[in-house]
């Protein structure tokens, strides 16, 4: 039992990471079916806006990070998507390719390739004990701001006028434009929610690992992918959910599989997507259609 | 006659002929340009075997690397010598472990090997279509990248793997570049490959005109991993070294950036999308090795390769979106062409 | 009101529109019909900017509508109800009536709009929590219709709003769209079917293969043969254009 509560806390605070990841590249495939590779370089450029910032006082770093972020995203969102938005997933996904690619050698060109240590935060390792089970507070940490998170965008769709045209956006882009919904506007927010995102899992990320490198964004893109795809492409909760259940699922595999086994986990979690490509291809839990045009 | 044969197979005789000059110019010029040809050669290999299939298709494939990594291990397992085997291959099945096969027919066998995995895994990938074929691709290329990664017994892991015969050089590039032209080029105007074409204009219209959709992706999917594969072979028996490193994400990105800036729509964009991107690619290089002004050295930092690419690639998808060629052929000359070779 | 004048429209070597020039004056009830792909729906798309014309002139009061974008074209109280109308089926219906006051200012009013709203439309009110794709197709007309008048348009724009709906629910719509007409609104609706519209326009166009066949009041086309010859092209002399 004891042990079984260890595997969920952990899984539930990977997940959490994860579920973060996976909503910051939902939210801008719903809205524009771009698959936005370039996501992992959002939260990797993040880690090193904290690094850089964090001397003087923490909380002033992680507002610099947020900034730094979100006005990463909608650069990125002005200069290179916004002149193909009207092409096919296809060309959006490889443009997108592109960008990650520049974003990702342009920090080795100015910081290296090597890996660096950065010591963040690590007070938050201290493990909480609840009878047997010991959590980092780290962990806990993340999963009330992932929660905190979720409601926030949850209230924002739902309740507030600019959330229903996000979401009327992402059902049908050319009926919301015909309402007035301004398609820059959105998207741009959009850009700037999923900046939001990548930016806290850079925080998050950094204070578990305690390393940052140029190529630390390619792993949590990959996993958001995993996520959006296993959740169903376009539905957020799906992203969500796929993020958890990816979590869980890297979480329990590390902890079953026998030892001559663990390293080709992530081999497994791939071949799950291929599995769900096939049988679902609109997720395990929604029927929506992931239309691939807008 | 002969002009009716020769304007049919232009398109791949003035690339063959382009190619030639370029060697030709090559072997003339010193062993660092030379290898340089070579190497530009052994990816045209690699581009025009994600060629095949991803211009006739439609279909973008992100997982191609995986068939380099599966030819240029298959390969090494057969021709390297026993006695490396026997310290970095412990692990390796006797039949081969004791074998060392000539490296033409160690060539070929893992061809057909990364072939039949192609068939394995494209059965059920030819299904997908847009985007979730090129996630489907993606994750065979994460899946066979973490196996070879972590199969230490018979890839080594991440630690390179040396000790294979060194037999690539610039001929032998430039005969592999143009067979590997000249299989994509039958294999376009075949029936299967003319079907498949008109599947990529309209994957319904193909379908309800009795194109086997599915089928004729199949047998591209298959044809092009084999010609990958047999770029990762060239690499691999150029450098006389492997990494699974070299068959991930990087060369992923540089295959598909040399495709789409040349045009994922003909034969003549993927080779000039190489040619293009290998020569920016070379030019930065220089500039990261360093050279001299009048008295001051200038050398500019790592990654600028990487980042000069993409840059292209970003502005050619942005302003060209179809590309250099634009789906073009090299145009016939007036001397052949019929239209023109009567006029006055 | 507006002024369309020589539009031109291309889809590749497809020529949907060619050099038709119309006219809807304040007030006025104006239906355009025409055979399937005569290039009804195109003219409307123009009008809103979602389909860019190749030459010819939108105007409306005055302001060149061409090149620009439809959010921008709307926020001049120009509404479209477009063919198959279109509703967001998975959010509910309050939320599909809220999004048609996405280009007011007056935010207090539009929120009361939205409620007197459902007290016209008793359906809606009913539904108001329910998802919208669950309404049948002739409360998802009178939605789409709603939707689009709580942005307050001055003209509004209707693609074949009879389709698919049976004739009592074809004449409860033309009800509604007499009502708002007589309370201000400027109609033009496109029709397939030209049985109502004849009833309900005070003006009618002809369009066939992307032109203007006929033009005038609708009792010019009263007798059968005479619309048959407009809207077929069955007379080599098809009456001149006024």
């Amino acid at each position: 039992m004891t042990a079984f509560l260890q595997v969920l806390a952990d899984a539930a605070s990977q997940g959490s990471l994860y579920a973060l990841s996976a909503l910051g590249i939902g939210l801008i495939f719903g809205i524009m079916r771009l698959v936005n590779f370039a996501h992992g370089e959002f939260i990797m450029i993040g880690a090193y806006m904290l690094m850089l910032s964090a001397a003087p006082y923490v909380p002033l770093a992680i507002l610099a990070t947020l900034a730094a972020v979100i006005l990463l995203a909608l650069l990125t969102e002005r200069i290179a998507f916004r002149p193909v938005r009207r092409a096919n997933p296809t060309t959006l996904l490889v443009t997108s390719f592109a960008v990650s690619f520049f974003l990702q050698y342009l920090f080795v060109l100015i910081e290296g390739a090597r890996p660096k240590g950065f010591d963040f935060l690590s007070s938050l390792a201290e493990p909480f004990v609840i009878g047997e089970v010991r959590v980092p507070k780290l962990n806990i940490v993340t999963i009330g701001i992932t929660l905190v998170l979720l409601a926030a965008l949850a209230f924002f769709l739902k309740r507030t006028h600019f959330g229903i045209q996000m979401r009327a956006a992402a059902l049908n882009f050319r009926m919301a434009r015909l309402l007035g919904v301004k398609a820059n506007r959105i998207i741009a927010v959009a850009f700037a929610m999923s900046g939001v995102l990548a930016a806290v899992v850079s925080v998050l990320y950094v204070a578990a690992r305690g390393e940052l490198s140029p190529v630390m964004g390619l792993q949590l893109a990959l996993v958001g992918f995993v996520s959006t795809v296993i959740g169903g492409m376009g539905s957020l909760l799906g992203a969500v959910v796929g993020g958890f259940l990816v979590g869980a699922l890297t979480v329990a595999l590390q902890a079953s599989l026998p030892l001559e086994l663990r390293p080709f986990r992530e081999a497994f979690v791939f071949a799950i997507v291929i599995v769900v490509l096939l049988a679902r291809p609109r997720g395990l839990f929604r029927g929506r259609e992931a239309r691939e045009r807008v | 006659m002969a002009r009716h044969a020769i304007r049919l197979a232009w398109p791949f005789l003035s690339l063959a002929l382009l190619l030639l000059i370029v060697a030709a110019l090559g072997s003339l010029a010193p062993t660092v340009i030379q290898r340089v040809i070579t190497e530009a050669f052994i990816r045209l290999v690699m581009v025009i075997g994600l060629y095949l299939f991803v211009g006739n298709s439609g279909v973008l494939s992100f997982g191609h690397a995986a068939f380099m990594m599966t030819g240029a291990y298959g390969a090494a397992w057969l021709d390297i010598p026993v006695k490396s085997k026997k310290i970095f291959l412990k692990g390796l099945p006797n039949f081969l472990g004791q074998a060392e096969f000539p490296p033409w027919l160690a060539a070929l066998c893992a061809m057909g090997f990364s072939g039949l995995i192609a068939l394995i895994v494209g059965v059920p990938l030819v299904r997908l279509s847009g985007l979730a074929a090129s996630i489907g691709t993606f994750s065979v290329l994460v899946i066979v990248f973490v196996v070879y990664s972590n199969w230490n017994e018979v890839t080594n892991g991440t630690s390179s793997l040396i000790g294979l015969p060194i037999y690539v050089d610039l001929w032998v590039a430039y005969g592999c570049a143009v067979g590997a032209m000249l299989a994509a080029f039958l294999f376009q105007n075949s029936r299967l490959g003319l079907a498949l074409r008109a599947s990529r204009e309209d994957e319904v219209a193909a379908k309800a005109i009795g194109v086997n959709v599915p089928f004729s992706r199949l047998v591209a999917f298959v044809l092009s991993a084999a010609l990958v594969a047999l770029g990762g072979i060239l690499q691999a028996h150029f450098l006389g070294a492997l990494n699974v490193l070299q068959f991930y994400i990087g060369i992923t990105f540089i295959t598909i950036a040399m495709l789409v800036v040349g045009g994922t729509g003909s034969l003549a964009g993927a080779v000039i999308g190489t040619g293009a991107i290998s020569l920016v690619f070379e030019l930065l290089r220089q500039l990261e090795v360093g050279f001299t002004v009048g008295a001051t050295e200038i050398q500019l930092p790592p990654g600028l390769r990487e980042l000069g690419v993409a840059v292209i690639m970003i502005v050619i998808l942005i302003f060209r979106p179809a590309g250099l060629m634009a789906g073009r052929e090299i145009p016939l000359p007036g001397l052949f062409n019929p239209s023109t070779a009567r006029a006055p | 009101m507006l002024q369309i004048a020589g539009l031109d429209v291309r889809y590749g070597p497809i020529r949907a529109l060619r050099g038709v020039s119309i006219e809807v004056g304040r007030g006025e009830f104006v239906g355009i019909v025409g055979p399937n792909g005569a290039g009804k729906s195109t003219l409307l798309l123009s009008i809103v900017g979602m389909v860019r014309p190749q030459s010819g002139r939108i105007e409306h009061d005055g302001t060149a509508l061409m090149g620009r974008p439809p959010e921008e074209i709307v926020r001049r109280g120009i509404a479209l109800v477009p063919e198959g109308r279109e509703i967001f089926g998975e959010l509910t219906v309050e939320e599909n009536l809220r999004l048609g006051t996405t280009i007011r200012k007056d935010r207090r009013a539009a929120e009361a709009d939205v409620e007197r709203m459902m007290k016209e439309f008793p359906i809606l009110g009913e539904r108001r929590r329910g998802q919208a794709g669950k309404l049948s197709g002739g409360e998802q007309q009178q939605l789409a219709i709603a939707r689009a008048m709580l942005g307050d348009p001055k003209l509004l724009l209707l693609d074949e709003p009879s389709l698919g709906l049976a004739p009592l629910i074809t004449k409860q719509v033309y009800q509604v769209l007499k009502r708002l007409n007589e309370a201000g609104v400027t109609i033009l609706v496109v029709e397939q079917n030209p049985k109502r519209i004849m009833k309900a326009a005070t003006r009618l166009y002809v369009l066939r293969n992307g032109q203007l066949a006929f033009s005038g009041p609708p009792e010019a086309l009263e007798r059968a043969e005479d619309l048959d010859r407009a809207y077929f092209g069955f007379n080599e002399k098809a009456r001149p254009l006024p």
